[in-house]
């Protein structure tokens, strides 16, 4: 069978690409690399080092192959667009051709790296409602910039017309509250585990000249005569923690750095980054839901951020569906009334709450961490009594977020609800430490269950789970609620069509 | 509304599987985890029996008993559980594709929903029932499509 590798019409991706396709066959080089090795644990002499250079041609194959079959990869892979369709063909014996119609798409990322500026490339990515097992979008193509503004005249969800948009800016102090707000210690050590399985040979060289655990102990020396009565161990604990926060602080302040939003009639347009400048283009139809988020804090002083549930928009690992990042109610209910955004039903068709008498469903887990807390304290010192001061400064460490648990929960018991009017369903909820205020139509509810517990079961309460449509499949809980009211609930469901 | 319930066959698959899979992680512990104290190798191999006869002749009957799935022309809903009991609604207009996993076993033949965001496994069907069920599914699937 003869293909053709260029169809009319397409356009090759960028050359830088190339590399990209070159790397991939990177494993070649372990036969230059294994024969340097025999030739460093042998003796040195003048006879092996001729053997080795007699030799070097071989190598140069290699990488002459490598580079080749980046390529020959490059070459066959091509993409093209019409008027209603973009196609990405790409393998040099097992052709394949992805074709997307443009009314699929749900969003597209236009990426600018900024080690690509200097070549005027840029990277396309483009989702659509089907699921992405392996990457993070259903075509991802590198091109040069000029090609990419051409398929601007031809991709509809690529061009906003600048005149009927609405804009939004954020400030840098909104930026830092965003960061700050949603960076963990455990995002951060989760980062550093991908920087060192994507880099491991870099990293085992930045490991090795920066030595970490050296400067990790000056720092404890020096925090040790700040915080005279802390131990050691302990010291050097909380500044793991607080460096992995830091990262993941750094990492999102430098992701969302810029961050700005502008609403069209059709699309929603996202510009963030500060070295990979990214441009996000939604398509507002295929956004699922909104979804308010708020911690504690930010409740108290009436600030949420604004996430969306939509196709190919902050599903990856390292990005969060933002729309925006820090937002107060007011000054902005336009913005909010184009995402369907609705204040809290008070003539409500059905409203159901959590009440007093299950307090035990919210604080259960703080009240059993206080209760272990003595136990576990004992029990360290029993086993590694050592450590004593250690284990003692941690245990009593451990109650302050305990304590704040327990309120965040209590806080949950009082506001939590479920309200149903008409055609739209809104759940707030909490999620970990994050309160969720959700509107939904019954369309985009896919599943509910209902879940009880031995205790609750002589009370006829339960708990209410919402799977909502989605890429990912992601559980909206209500706690505590009565077992007839979300029997009703259920029954609304099952009616709508 | 049509009603399923669990294959008893397969209770009694599961019922012999449990001791025999208890068996080879006693094995398995006491081969590859010499390390520990052997007064901890009992103890585990104990409370891995005890844990297999509770769960083979009291447990599993129990489970099986309270499995349960109604089908109605628009949702299907899944219950079960002792003492956390759960009872899942899905929607048929939300139903993607379904698939059927089929063996040569009496009873072990189960139904997984997709749909676009969530999933529900139909678990320990007999043959026909199974096929029956799947049948209906791709009706829902079918007429999701043509709407």
């Amino acid at each position: 069978m003869k293909y053709n590798y260029f169809p009319r019409g397409s356009y090759h991706e960028h050359p830088v690409k190339i590399l990209h396709y070159s790397f991939k066959n990177i494993w070649l080089l372990i036969f230059p690399l294994l024969r340097s090795i025999n030739l460093t644990i042998r003796p040195f002499s003048f006879k092996t080092m001729i053997d080795w250079s007699a030799f070097i041609s071989l190598d140069v194959v290699f990488a002459l192959i490598m580079i080749g079959i980046g390529i020959l990869r490059w070459y066959v892979c091509s993409y093209r667009v019409d008027s209603n369709y973009i196609f990405a063909n790409s393998g040099v014996i097992l052709r394949q051709e992805v074709e997307i119609p443009y009314d699929k798409i749900t969003a597209t990322i236009e990426e600018y790296p900024i080690y690509l500026k200097p070549l005027h490339a840029a990277r396309l990515k483009i989702s659509t409602y089907s699921e992405n097992l392996t990457e993070d979008a259903n075509l991802s193509i590198t091109l040069r910039i000029r090609d990419l503004e051409q398929l601007r005249h031809h991709l509809p969800i690529l061009t906003i017309k600048q005149g009927t948009a609405i804009s939004y800016h954020t400030r840098v102090w909104e930026i830092l509250v965003f960061s700050a707000l949603f960076s963990s210690s455990f995002s951060g050590a989760v980062y550093l585990a991908t920087l060192f399985l994507r880099g491991r040979s870099i990293f085992n060289d930045v490991v090795e000249e920066l030595r970490p655990q050296m400067i990790l102990e000056e720092a404890a020396d020096k925090a040790s005569s700040i915080f005279v009565k802390v131990p050691h161990t302990a010291l050097i604990l909380g500044l793991v923690v607080l460096f992995l926060w830091l990262l993941s602080f750094l990492k999102n302040l430098f992701h969302y750095a810029g961050f700005r939003v502008r609403f069209g009639k059709k699309f929603i347009s996202i510009h963030n980054g500060l070295i990979t400048r990214q441009r996000h283009h939604l398509s507002k139809e295929d956004i699922i839901f909104p979804d308010l988020q708020q911690n504690l804090i930010l409740k108290l002083f009436g600030i949420f951020s604004l996430h969306i549930r939509c196709p190919g928009y902050g599903n990856t690992k390292d990005s969060l569906p933002v729309i925006l990042p820090v937002v107060k109610k007011r000054g902005f209910e336009e913005m909010l009334k184009q995402l369907h955004i609705r204040p809290k039903p008070k003539h409500s068709d059905l409203i159901v709450t959590s009440s007093i008498q299950y307090i035990w469903t919210y604080v259960w887990p703080s009240v059993i961490g206080l209760l272990a807390l003595p136990v576990v304290y004992y029990l360290g010192i029993w086993i590694v009594p050592s450590f004593e001061d250690v284990i003692h400064f941690l245990t009593m460490m451990l109650i302050i977020p305990l304590l704040w648990y327990a309120i965040v929960r209590l806080n949950a018991l009082y506001t939590e609800y479920v309200a149903i009017e008409g055609e739209y369903v809104q759940l707030h909820f909490l999620r970990f430490t994050t309160f969720h205020t959700i509107t939904l139509r019954w369309s985009d509810i896919v599943r509910i269950d209902i879940q009880q517990t031995p205790f609750q079961q002589p009370y006829k309460v339960c708990h209410l789970v919402f799977v909502c449509k989605g890429s990912t499949s992601i559980r909206y809980r209500v706690l505590a609620i009565s077992e007839e009211k979300a029997c009703k609930i259920i029954q609304t469901f099952v009616e709508k069509q | 509304m049509k009603q399923y319930k669990a294959e008893p066959r397969a209770l009694q698959l599961t019922q012999i599987a449990t001791p025999i899979l208890a068996g080879i992680i006693i094995t398995l512990l006491w081969v590859f985890l010499q390390i520990l104290p052997t007064w901890l190798l009992w103890f585990l191999t104990v409370i891995l029996l005890l844990a297999s006869i509770v769960l083979a002749l009291f447990y599993l009957p129990l489970w099986f008993k309270s499995l349960e799935y109604n089908l109605s022309d628009t949702y299907i809903t899944q219950k079960f559980g002792i003492f956390f009991t759960q009872r899942r609604t899905m929607r048929l207009t939300t139903l993607q594709f379904v698939t059927i996993f089929r063996t040569p076993l009496r009873g072990m033949n189960f139904i997984l929903l997709h749909t676009y965001g969530g999933s529900m496994l139909i678990l320990f069907l007999n043959r026909r029932t199974a096929e029956e069920l799947h049948h209906t599914l791709q009706e829902a699937v079918i007429r999701n499509r043509a709407n």
